[in-house]
């Protein structure tokens, strides 16, 4: 008897932690992001080599997509945020509740940070951005000058953004 | 370990000169706009260059750092004669590209990573080549210093940071002898802080945290440490009352900044003690050039009483070939040695002729402390202070 297994798939990131969030309570204040983003990113870089610098890398990058989801503005419901991390990278996966026209804006708006064209983009588009600021340029410049990895995964109800940080 | 720090901006008109400091993440242009009024003010008020220092601003969020931008494009239009020089530092580690790519859009904006170049020497100090310098400075000054930090205030449980850490042995001893509540290194050489956290993870030690770190600009909080110490640091530094400044804020009312520092012409060798004295005296002389002084220990007890300090006290660890372990005594000297002729003399551009009598000086002082009827010291000066309850 022959059997064909499948090569194992590489071993998905360790969870970190879960955090789940009202999208209410996301919106009491626009602090949230920055208190969320921080508390998240000093959590998991604790036990790293060089916590503060990991913490002041991942805090930037957490937050900014953070104030993208909350000028997203989600219907009600739940902002599930998972971290976790493997050898190279941290990763957080951020789920958001969409109807249909915040699933199509999500789409577009990480459609448009592809990392191929980011940085020819992010320097051609700078002046005009400058004066009237595409929704998703903050993520934008994550990819095209930070070196973050930002990829939309859908499911039933929600899109999940995927932020790959590398650890150095 | 650090609290969120709330953000200020300060405009200095005598050095032409805005500080944004702590976290800048406004909601929008309205948000922003006390901060670009100030801006507004700052680029009014002077005349020439303009001064934009953000050493410490730890995080701005992508629509600030928008905002920015239009106040340098702005610029560029209501004052075309003026440049903008944007101060950053590598310690906070989107600045450089957020600013580098800015200094790249805009013509009137000049971007200096300030800590590239903040100290004279740091060329020569801040690599590996020093690390088997440190090592054995570390392992000889040791089992001198062991008891003499208890004499300076030094107990168990403490809150302890080790500014200038360097390959961050010295933390991992005082780890494993004072079990401290809390323990951070924090230094700018990436090479040493690779080292120290290889050195932590072979030992088994994960409590220590080390970080990289700019010591005239620490990231760490205000009065929050028990015990601050900086050793053999102070002296390769231009400029050693800022960091001073910094790590009497980092203390606790009450807790204890602990220094120590070189004589450097102190240093003796008999029975070839004139070529010993001459060797030494010309090291300093070249240290001078990159603008450290290696006899900066014994200026250290004036220095604490002129900074307030309570309690100054100071005394020396005697190193001797009487009292320390001959063979480590030796390679401490044969490491400097290495190190002097060999990137010191380099990047001074020493000839050939005063190398060559360095070296001699650094092998008589080695003979000195292999001899059976040689004599040879190595001073090191300690001092510390309290720090007042107010």
């Amino acid at each position: 008897m022959t059997s064909d297994l499948a090569p194992p798939s590489p071993p998905g990131p360790s969870p970190i932690l879960t955090l789940r969030i009202s999208v209410r309570g996301l919106y009491d204040s626009w602090t949230h992001c920055q208190r969320l983003a921080d508390y998240i990113a000093r959590f998991v870089a604790s036990d790293r080599f060089d916590p503060e610098q990991l913490t002041t890398r991942l805090s930037t990058y957490l937050n900014e997509v953070l104030e993208y989801v909350f000028r997203a503005r989600p219907s009600e419901g739940e902002i599930v945020v998972e971290v976790g991390r493997t050898d190279e990278h941290v990763i957080a996966e951020l789920t958001i509740p969409t109807d249909e026209a915040l699933a199509q804006r999500l789409r577009d708006d990480l459609g448009r940070v592809a990392p191929a064209d980011a940085r020819a983009r992010y320097e051609a588009e700078f002046e005009s951005m400058i004066l009237r600021p595409p929704a998703e340029v903050g993520l934008l410049e994550l990819v095209a000058l930070h070196g973050v990895e930002l990829t939309l995964r859908e499911g039933d109800g929600a899109g999940v953004i995927v932020l790959t940080v590398p650890h150095e | 370990m650090e609290n969120e720090q709330p953000f200020s901006i300060r405009f200095s008109e005598n050095d032409q000169e805005v500080a944004l400091e702590g976290t800048l993440r406004p909601a929008g242009p309205e948000a922003f706009a006390p901060v670009r009024a100030r801006l507004d003010h700052a680029a009014d008020a002077v005349r020439g260059v303009l001064y934009l220092n953000f050493k410490r601003l730890r995080y701005l969020n992508h629509t600030g750092f928008l905002e920015l931008a239009r106040f340098i494009a702005a610029c560029a239009e209501r004052h075309p004669s003026l440049k903008l020089k944007l101060v950053v530092s590598s310690v906070v580690p989107w600045a450089p590209l957020r600013f580098g790519f800015l200094g790249a859009q805009f013509g009137n904006t000049i971007v200096e990573q300030y800590d590239k170049a903040f100290y004279p020497g740091q060329g020569v100090i801040e690599n590996d080549q020093l690390v088997p310098v440190l090592r054995t400075q570390t392992n000889i000054v040791w089992s001198h210093e062991r008891e003499l930090l208890r004499r300076h205030g030094l107990g168990k449980r403490m809150r302890i940071a080790d500014i200038c850490c360097g390959i961050g042995d010295f933390a991992v001893l005082v780890y494993k002898e004072f079990e401290p509540a809390y323990i951070v290194g924090v230094d700018h050489s990436r090479p040493f802080l690779q080292y120290a956290q290889q050195m932590a993870r072979e030992f088994g030690i994960t409590d220590i945290e080390y970080q990289f770190g700019d010591a005239t600009h620490l990231f760490l909080p205000s009065n929050s440490f028990d015990f601050v110490t900086s050793r053999l640091a102070l002296q390769i530094f231009n400029d050693p009352s800022s960091i001073l400044r910094e790590l009497v804020r980092i203390c606790k009312p009450g807790g204890r900044v602990y220094l120590t520092n070189e004589m450097t012409v102190h240093n003796y060798g008999y029975p070839r003690h004139e070529s010993v004295a001459w060797t030494y005296q010309h090291a300093v002389k070249i240290a001078q050039s990159l603008g450290m002084d290696m006899n900066f220990g014994p200026k250290m007890f004036s220095l604490l009483t002129d900074m307030g300090f309570e309690d100054v006290r100071m005394e020396q660890i005697p190193i001797t070939n009487n009292n320390t372990a001959i063979d480590d005594f030796a390679r401490v000297i044969e490491s400097w040695e290495e190190y002097v002729t060999g990137e010191l003399s380099t990047a001074t551009q020493q000839p050939p002729e005063v190398v060559e009598r360095l070296r001699m000086g650094f092998r008589d002082h080695v003979y000195a402390i292999r001899s059976r009827r040689g004599f040879a010291t190595w001073p090191i000066y300690v001092a510390s202070g309290r720090k007042p309850e107010r």
